[in-house]
């Protein structure tokens, strides 16, 4: 059961500022899904040895340099000194 | 019927070509495009007008899902967060068509970032049905699949996480075909679930998403979960298709003729092939898998935990969206992505950052890896028997737009794709018929890990028989 | 040193975390060049920059970088180890996160010897990404900051993570234990060890308990530690706070502190302790990295011999100076020139060798640098003539200076005429004809001012062209003066 109270830690794991009516709406529709999800919790694992990913080899590239040159084009908030960012707050929220 | 030979064997300049398709776009009212490749088009033709080139493709048209990267065109997976970027790279399966002669045309619509069945979440709105307006197209490659069918090109990519490709290709009555994972590199396709995407074909012919295929398929240093097999060069002659079924042993899952799961007019049009196959030769083979309900789940566990991941580079910060009034880096990072995603997209976030928080991981995440291997173990068991897989591609025909199915339906609405995208193996969605309100119905047959060949030949010799 | 006092009844128990960036080409998993830029954003590629589309590959240089420094850590190498995403938010993560190894590192189990024999152990060491930098505008650090520019030339770049057991006691030994940690990664090649760079960061966890006690304290983690005095002084400072605030009837708050060079202390980052879940999960862009035994021990045998077992031998079997082995450790290409030297000499003891290579030769190989123009076996052959009285030291050095490319040493002597005269009368013939010229300053030496020989002696130097030996002439000067020698 995915409680509105739930849905504020969520939002604030992944940096999304969810309204409260909202959060309302969410905590509905996600205790429906996870519901559904016993349907997994109830199987009792077979002996499985298969694990994904299948192929497993590994790849390496070897350590040759190769910088992205030249100018970035439209939609990158970029000035010559960095990207700028607002100020960080060191508050407690 | 518009194929990639008619292209090739036409008269018509490619500039001419190009022009023309793009003024047909201008005027399309299924809103499947969002925007055209104008510059880089008209480049390209004029090239291949002016040269007499010898790449295999030179001057076919073909359309570009949302999220696959051009070097300098915009992309921005439907979503309002990807406004105004440019990406300064193209990604690998498109400088492959490149090489081989293609001219990308247009941006095709799509659901925000993958996520949807039904190209309702686009940020530029949803897709109509070209063969029924009044419907949806599937998704979420909803756009590829529309100017496929309203024939505007011969040919788009899609990508598929848990049937992006197949579901909207038999809702549109078109072919779509999801490679097995790792033969189709990922680079430059924008990351919904990284262990589940895999770009693919949609096309009108077997024969053409198998030229697809084989152009876009092969290793790529740039993605590591792209393996190294040699890509089948196949060349498809429909009398010989339908000869070689002759022999072949296709497994049909009992499951999924259910019509407890699956529309009764479905039910009878996979069961018409089925007859067709047996006259041919085949053998029928019913298959008791299982595991369809905890593949969903599964599913539903994994590629929100992998979204919610890949989507954590979308701050702000450096390119895309950026609500710019925030007085503060963590207000503005919040702020830019409450906006720029839609509920879908915030959806999946949150339910996969649920299912791998601390406390949480084993029970839901440890599960579905441990339900997955499990799946795999299962196919390998049924591909000890069978060639190929046959089932019909989803449960209903293309559903109305607006039809506001709630996500838990939507999500179950998978069912017959789904449990491909966890295994990693083949799947191909070719039309076979249609239903009584002549909506476009898809079966969908599913190969050994690296069998394409097998496969496509399956697929073509069926095609052939229902043709 | 033990502490006094009050402290007395405390045991300070310190575990050190130290992340070394590799000195690769390339990033850990994005091409984009590793080394440091003046400009922001310019060691940049898609995956550094967190592009949609991007994904990283991992870099084979930065595998074989790590394994030598586990190996010379004494650790095991994993056979399977996996790289997992830990998830947060900050403008220099550019993916939102950061690709590492949580519960399968490459690396288990090592340990170090301090110089007083003492082990430390070494829990784990992972494979990691750093991130990018801020800089912050309007103060001097983020608090009152108007905003930051973000930076992510560092981004990416290949990290390893060393992580200490709580076996440090003291801070003098938390200080040994980087400082050999820091020496041996400098000297194996995988790291340059550069602290104000910040190749080499450490960060230290401190607990304090009861003498006596098994069960751990507390413990805070205190960043910031930009030198090794600092590591030293911040622990000493945090283990007084600690008991300080216990005895005064407080509890240790488990935190973040942040330490000031300036004052010597240590200040909460945070007033409360910030949960971080970081939702780690195996990357599924990467596969998991296998390291067969094969690899490992190809590794092995390509590990030069580490400082200690170096120093141990210098010592006792070569009975190098200290100074000399401390100051071969440190320098990684005159440690290089030694051994290729060693191979060459014939008849000069290698104390002899090492004096010159820690002296002249170490100023001129700075002088000299990018390309120095002589050969280990000019060293060795210019070093053997010396030895054997054919030529000066004087004449050794010029002779480096001027050599040029394509030239060995033997060449250029021979050019010069062919080292030192040591034929009786040449020198005695040299000696007449400046002190022919000067009959006033070998009137001066016939009256007894004996140091007036020595400007005769500058005389006969420069007419030999520095060929003379200033022994022999000093004798022959005086002997013709009739003067006792």
């Amino acid at each position: 059961m995915i409680t509105p109270e739930a849905i504020r830690k969520l939002a604030e794991l992944s940096a999304l500022s969810v309204s409260s009516a909202d959060e309302a709406v969410y905590a509905q529709q996600l205790t429906q899904v996870l519901d559904y999800m016993d349907v997994l919790r109830q199987h009792t694992p077979l002996d499985a040895r298969i694990s994904w990913p299948i192929h497993k080899e590994t790849h390496t590239r070897s350590d040759h340099a190769v910088n992205l040159n030249g100018e970035l084009p439209q939609g990158f908030h970029r000035t010559r000194d960095g990207f700028p960012v607002p100020k960080i707050s060191t508050a407690q929220s | 019927m518009n194929t990639i030979t008619s292209y090739l064997n036409s008269n018509q300049g490619c500039r001419d070509t190009v022009d023309s398709i793009l003024n047909t776009i201008r005027s399309d009212e299924h809103n499947a495009v969002v925007g055209t490749y104008d510059h880089l088009a008209a480049q390209l033709a004029d090239y291949y007008d002016a040269t007499q080139s010898d790449r295999p493709f030179a001057g076919v048209p073909i359309a570009i899902k949302d999220n696959l990267c051009i070097q300098n065109e915009l992309v921005t997976c439907g979503s309002q967060i990807l406004s105004g970027y440019h990406s300064p790279y193209t990604a690998t399966a498109v400088q492959k068509l490149l090489d081989a002669g293609f001219i990308p045309i247009c941006r095709t619509n799509m659901d925000e970032f993958a996520m949807g069945s039904s190209n309702e979440t686009s940020v530029y709105g949803p897709v109509k049905n070209p063969v029924n307006p009044t419907r949806v197209p599937g998704g979420s490659s909803g756009g590829s699949a529309a100017v496929v069918a309203a024939n505007l090109v011969p040919a788009a990519l899609g990508s598929d996480t848990g049937g992006s490709i197949r579901q909207p290709a038999a809702f549109c009555g078109i072919v779509g075909l999801k490679p097995t994972y790792g033969r189709v590199s990922r680079y430059g396709l924008v990351a919904f679930a990284s262990s589940l995407d895999q770009i693919g074909p949609m096309t009108h012919t077997v024969s053409d998403a198998a030229a697809l295929f084989s152009v876009i398929a092969g290793h790529d240093p740039s993605d590591a979960t792209t393996i190294e097999k040699p890509v089948p060069k196949l060349t498809l002659n429909t009398e010989q298709s339908i000869q070689s079924l002759a022999g072949k042993r296709i497994g049909v899952p009992t499951a999924l003729l259910s019509d407890s799961v699956i529309h009764p007019e479905i039910i009878q049009a996979i069961r018409n092939v089925l007859d067709q196959l047996a006259n041919a030769g085949a053998d029928i083979i019913e298959l008791d898998m299982q595991f369809f309900d905890e593949a969903v789940a599964t599913y539903y566990i994994l590629a929100p935990a992998e979204a919610a991941s890949n989507l954590s580079r979308f701050d702000g910060v450096r390119y895309g969206y950026r609500n710019s009034q925030a007085q503060t880096m963590q207000t503005m990072m919040q702020t830019t992505r409450e906006t720029g995603f839609g509920h879908e997209v915030k959806r999946r976030i949150m339910l996969g950052n649920y299912v791998l928080s601390s406390g949480y991981y084993d029970a839901y995440y440890g599960k579905a890896q441990i339900m997955r291997g499990e799946l795999c173990q299962q196919y390998t068991k049924v591909f000890e028997s069978v060639d190929a897989i046959v089932s019909p591609t989803t449960p209903t025909t293309a559903f109305e737009l607006g039809a506001h199915l709630d996500p838990l339906q939507m999500y179950l609405a998978d069912i017959a794709t789904i449990p491909v995208n966890l295994a990693g193996v083949p799947a191909i969605s070719i039309p076979c018929g249609t239903d009584s309100q002549q909506l476009p119905i898809g079966l969908q047959i599913t190969g050994n890990w690296f069998d394409e060949a097998g496969l496509l030949t399956i697929a073509h010799g069926i095609e052939g028989l229902l043709s | 040193m033990t502490p006094s006092g009050i402290y007395k009844n405390y045991e300070l128990v310190v575990g050190l975390e130290i992340h070394v960036q590799l000195d690769t080409n390339s990033k850990l998993f994005c091409c984009a060049a590793a080394g440091g830029s003046n400009q922001p954003n310019d060691h940049v590629g898609a995956v550094s920059l967190g592009l949609p589309g991007a994904l990283p590959v991992l870099n084979e240089q930065a595998v074989q970088y790590a394994i030598m420094a586990g190996l010379a850590l004494g650790c095991a190498i994993q056979e399977t180890s996996v790289f997992a995403r830990k998830h947060y938010f900050y403008p220099d993560l550019p993916k939102g996160y950061q690709i590492s190894q949580y519960d399968q590192p490459l690396c288990l189990n090592g340990h170090i010897q301090l110089s007083d024999g003492k082990k430390i152990g070494i829990t784990r060491i992972h494979m990691e990404e750093d991130a990018g930098k801020l800089v912050h505008q309007g103060a001097s650090g983020l608090a009152g900051s108007s905003g930051s520019l973000v930076d992510l030339n560092r981004a990416g770049i290949p990290l390893i993570e060393i992580v200490s057991e709580p076996d440090i006691r003291t801070p003098q030994e938390a200080r040994q234990y980087m400082e050999k940690v820091h020496e041996i990664v400098r000297f194996i090649g995988v790291c340059d060890g550069d602290l104000e760079k910040g190749s080499f960061r450490c960060d230290a966890n401190v607990s304090v308990r009861p003498v006596g006690t098994t069960q751990f304290g507390t413990r805070t983690e205190t960043k910031n530690l930009n030198s090794f005095r600092s590591v030293e002084q911040a622990i000493q400072h945090e283990f007084h706070r600690q008991v300080d605030a216990l005895l005064a009837g407080e509890t240790i708050v488990q935190q973040t502190r942040h330490y000031d060079d300036a004052t010597g202390t240590t200040t909460a980052l945070r007033t409360k302790e910030e949960a971080h879940d970081y939702r780690y999960f195996p990357d599924p862009d990467l596969k998991p990295l296998v390291v067969t035994t094969a690899t490992v021990d190809a590794i092995q045998q390509t590990l030069p011999e580490l400082p200690d077992a170096v120093r141990s031998r210098y010592k006792t079997e070569y009975a190098l100076p200290d100074n000399a082995i401390e100051v071969l450790i440190q320098d990684r290409n005159l440690y290089q020139l030694f051994n290729d030297c060693q191979a060459c000499i014939q008849t000069t003891p290698l104390p002899e060798l090492a004096k010159w290579l820690v002296g002249p030769i170490q100023s001129l190989l700075k002088t000299q640098s990018p390309n120095t123009h002589f050969s280990p076996s000019d060293i060795a052959w210019l070093l053997d003539e010396c030895a054997s009285g054919k030529l000066s030291k004087t004449m050794v050095k010029d002779v480096l200076e001027q050599l040029k490319p394509g030239m060995t040493a033997q060449e250029l002597v021979n050019q010069q005429g062919g080292g030192q005269i040591s034929d009786q009368s040449e020198l005695v013939g040299l000696v007449q004809s400046v002190m022919a010229e000067n009959p006033d300053v070998v009137k001066k030496i016939q009256d007894g001012k004996v140091a007036s020989a020595n400007f005769l002696m500058g005389q006969v130097m420069k007419l030999s062209q520095g060929r003379a030996k200033p022994d022999t002439v000093r004798a022959l000067i005086l002997e013709a003066c009739g003067v006792a020698v």
